[in-house]
């Protein structure tokens, strides 16, 4: 709806980070690493395609590794 | 120029011991509450316990709507003139932006997205509107002790000379997140507490960022942790810094350990530390906020965390949907059932902000480390995919409560495509008067029950409502409002309609067919409470469609 300066594209719309939060919540660590793979895989086989698949795996790599470059400067 | 904080009177013990509405507590909500209640004509004491208004910033960021509610208490102007104004964000990882946003990417209305402003301000303007407008301000008188009956409250009050009881009809609970209200009848909370410390530092600085909200995750400066900065007015800047869970409060406080911080983020620029404080937050509410003739409003009843700036603003809406229900009950035109419908609107809206508050505060403090490994590759995916964008979460900012499970809503209305949903607040739009004057449509609506109507009124009907106690307005090309920019139809739909809006400037009713009859028995059916009294009145005849 216009005029209520509600901008519903951020800030988890959908709760679906609350959601992932409220999954991990009574895992032990060594638990919740095994449920992160486990998702990573079960999200992989969710994907329409190999080429798909290996894309995702390609940009995920990506971006952890473009993380690696953000400048270290110390003030705003 | 800095703020002087003004020292208040304390009044000797009244003689006039019972008086229809007592406010405890005279910080923001409770002098707004005051402030509108008086208005309308109802006898207000307010008691306090301080004799100066809120030390330090505290809540800076007013929104839209609670800017809105203060237009039509009389004090918007002054938050425009005083406050920072702002609409947009940005959140940064490390020290890579990540996403902006725009909370009102849109023209024509009066107040913007949020004005920031230390609360003292807001809270010395109400303060003077209050004296202006007869509340007894009673400073430095404590309540000790309550006793609620089913025909009044009798409050023991602690003052400066000595202690006295006041009889009340009904006590209205602003005294904090530690209300002395609550303590008397021994309510408790239900919701969560989070462990995290977080450092507020307000600087004062000559600085050149733009007006906007600044949100660090893992910043090089304070790595780890999250960091917000706010412009407000003064050149005052708040800096928030998580601490994390083991930061001791009376060390992180003390300027030897605040200062590096600072100077960490803002480098060689000179400041002066204006206020530090060091808090943890709560989310959590009190299961009902009415409880027989005492009613919590604020902090009192609900309590969120910073990131939103849901508490200040919710609050505001509290006493925005209380005033003018206790106003109409005190002049015997309401039942009190309608002061139930409190409970069954303010209530969905602080379990609203609970719930986007909690959220918040789970991704700015993720519990554990696969927590974190997912909240850090949201933000580093966010960069460069949208989708990941959407579950960045430094704070979902405060909207008005929409109060479309109301039991105020007409069910027989029949809004049309591109209306507004029944029971949110009137959305703002330019008009132009007879006169040409350029005019905004909530200035049309102020306090009272008002019909606006896209099109002409039949001959004697707009006397008739005014009899009955329904300002009428007609908005179209013969109307006494003319929407020469369009933007009332573009938010209320292109349909000739009838909008019909409660006290507080929420829709209960549209129509596309007059009828004077049921309006008339809408407003008598609100006034009894709603569908908490009877089921709705029914239309003498089928809407046309649109």
């Amino acid at each position: 709806m216009t005029g209520l300066r509600f901008d519903d594209h951020f800030a988890d719309p959908d709760g679906l980070f609350a959601a992932l939060a409220g999954a991990l919540g009574d895992l032990s660590a060594e638990e919740q690493r095994q449920f992160t793979a486990a998702l990573a895989l079960l999200l992989l086989n969710q994907l329409p395609s190999r080429e798909a698949a290996l894309a995702a795996l390609d940009e995920a790599r990506s971006v952890v590794l473009a993380a690696r470059e953000i400048p270290k400067e110390t003030s705003p | 120029m800095s703020f002087t904080y003004p020292r208040y009177p304390s009044p000797p013990i009244p003689d006039r011991r019972a008086v229809p509405v007592v406010v405890v507590g005279g910080g923001l909500v409770g002098l707004t509450l005051a402030l509108d209640l008086a208005r309308q004509g109802v006898p207000v004491r307010l008691i306090d316990d301080d004799d100066t208004v809120s030390v330090g910033s505290r809540a800076i960021c007013f929104s839209k709507r609670t800017l809105e509610i203060y237009d039509r208490l009389g004090l918007g102007e002054k938050f425009l003139e005083k406050g920072i104004t702002w609409n947009r964000g940005k959140v940064f990882f490390r020290k890579q932006l990540i996403y902006e946003f725009d909370l009102l990417p849109e023209s024509g209305h009066h107040y913007p997205a949020f004005v920031n402003l230390q609360q003292y301000y807001a809270e010395a303007w109400l303060v003077e509107a209050c004296a202006a407008a007869g509340v007894e301000l009673y400073w430095r008188h404590r309540l000790t002790g309550l006793d609620a009956r089913e025909d009044g409250v009798r409050l023991s009050v602690s003052a400066p000379e000595g202690d006295y009881d006041l009889e009340g009809e009904w006590v209205l609970a602003c005294d904090g997140a530690r209300s002395q209200v609550r303590e008397c009848l021994g309510l408790g909370f239900t919701g969560k507490v989070f462990n995290d410390r977080f450092l507020i530092a307000d600087v004062e600085m000559e600085a050149d960022f733009p007006t906007e909200r600044w949100f660090w995750f893992d910043p090089p400066f304070h790595p780890g942790q999250s960091v917000l900065l706010h412009r407000q007015a003064d050149n005052v800047w708040r800096i928030d810094f998580q601490l994390g869970p083991d930061a001791d409060p009376e060390e992180e406080r003390k300027p030897e350990r605040v200062i590096p911080r600072i100077r960490a983020m803002l480098g060689a620029r000179p400041f002066r530390l204006e206020w530090v404080s060091v808090y943890t937050f709560r989310c959590r509410r009190l299961e009902r906020f009415r409880h027989g003739r005492v009613i919590f409003a604020g902090d009192a009843a609900h309590q969120v965390s910073p990131f939103g700036a849901r508490g200040g603003n919710g609050g505001v809406q509290d006493a925005d949907n209380l005033a003018w229900k206790l106003a109409a009950l005190l002049r015997g035109e309401a039942s009190s059932t309608l002061l139930d419908t409190y409970d069954a609107e303010r209530i969905p809206a602080a379990d609203e902000n609970i719930l986007h508050s909690t959220r918040s505060t789970d991704f700015i403090s993720p519990k554990g480390e696969a927590m974190r490994a997912f909240r850090d590759a949201t933000l580093l995916l966010a960069a460069r995919h949208p989708f990941a964008r959407r579950l960045v979460n430094s704070g979902r900012l405060s909207t008005p409560a929409i109060l479309e499970e109301s039991p105020l809503n007409d069910p027989a209305a029949s809004p049309w495509p591109g209306c507004p949903p029944l029971g949110a607040p009137a959305i703002d739009a330019p008009l132009t008067a007879r006169s040409g004057q350029r005019v905004w449509l909530l200035d049309a609506l102020q306090s009272g029950f008002t019909l606006l109507a896209q099109g002409p009124l039949p001959e004697g009907e707009r006397e008739a409502l005014g009899r009955a106690g329904i300002t009428a307005v007609t908005i179209g090309p013969e109307g006494e409002l003319r929407d020469e920019a369009g933007l009332f139809a573009a938010r209320y739909g292109r349909v000739p309609g009838y909008l019909f809006f409660r006290p507080d400037q929420h829709l209960a009713g549209a129509y596309t067919r007059y009828d004077r009859a049921h309006l008339l028995a809408l407003k008598r059916w609100i006034l009894a409470g709603g569908r908490l009294s009877a089921p709705a009145p029914a239309r003498a005849a089928a809407e046309v469609s649109p």
